[in-house]
């Protein structure tokens, strides 16, 4: 899938960029107890 | 009569008549040659004094300068802390990069990230180079994060102090949030094997959900503390 990347640079400039990740990229488990 | 060649005084031949006239103007001449000649040494010499005058008050300023301007450095380099990184986020987006190329965390003691991103009441995760696999450690278990704190719009505070051990980067993170009437407090030490100090190229913020955005207005500060 894409999705937006903020990128902020080491110049105090900022992009926002499109990149192509897998499905399973936001997948963050296992997770602690919150 | 003949006259000398510069000042036109007169020179007298044998055959010349020797008149008073004549004495008086060249004398008249001379003396308002010597005048003239006397008032410009003068200014001359003011205009010296003057300049002397000045450039060494420059130099004194200068001194004066060269001073406040070592004490200031000496009190500056007496700082623990350094800023490193200060972003505003312009956009919401998926992922928040912060480039750290040229941050090497083994000048420091630790790298102290400030991280104020909101995300509706959305967990946020970092990573590092926006790894996603489990190559994030805490304790004996992996996990695809290295840290996660909750969203800067529950009034979570957030500290994540980043070190380069061996390999690896470590993080000591912890955070407070509000949690119904109280607060809630969060501690934690956690490892990567993927990435190593010298190889860290960027934080990467996310949250855990592709369809939830972190905010823009966030802020992210990063602090290098001094050995």
């Amino acid at each position: 899938m894409t999705i937006d990347v903020l990128v902020c640079r080491g110049d105090g400039t900022q992009l926002l960029e499109q990149r192509e990740v897998p499905e399973d990229y936001f997948e963050t488990a296992p997770q602690e107890p919150q | 009569m003949e006259k000398t060649s510069q000042y036109q005084l007169n020179q007298w031949a044998a055959e010349d008549r020797i008149l008073r006239e004549d004495f008086n103007r060249d004398n008249a001449n001379v003396e308002a040659g010597l005048v003239a000649l006397g008032e410009r040494v003068t200014a001359e010499q003011s205009a010296r004094e003057q300049a002397v005058s000045s450039a060494k008050s420059q130099l004194e300023a200068a001194k004066a300068d060269k001073t406040a301007l070592e004490a200031l450095q000496a009190q500056v380099d007496a700082l623990p802390f350094v800023k490193l990184r200060e972003f505003t986020t312009s956009a919401e987006a998926a992922q928040v990069d912060v480039d750290m190329s040229g941050i090497d965390l083994r000048q420091y003691a630790y790298v102290l990230v400030v991280p104020r991103l909101s995300s509706g009441s959305s967990t946020i995760y970092l990573r590092l180079n926006g790894i996603s696999d489990a190559y994030y450690f805490r304790e004996a278990s992996s996990r695809k994060y290295l840290v996660f704190f909750q969203s800067f719009s529950r009034d979570c505070n957030t500290l994540i102090k980043l070190m380069g051990m061996g390999n690896g980067v470590a993080a000591i993170s912890e955070y407070v949030a509000k949690s119904g009437d109280g607060f809630q407090d969060y501690a934690s030490m956690d490892t990567n094997s993927g990435v190593s100090a010298s190889t860290l190229q960027a934080l990467s913020f996310m949250t855990d959900d592709s369809t939830v955005k972190i905010s823009a207005g966030g802020k992210i500060t990063i602090y290098g503390v001094k050995l």
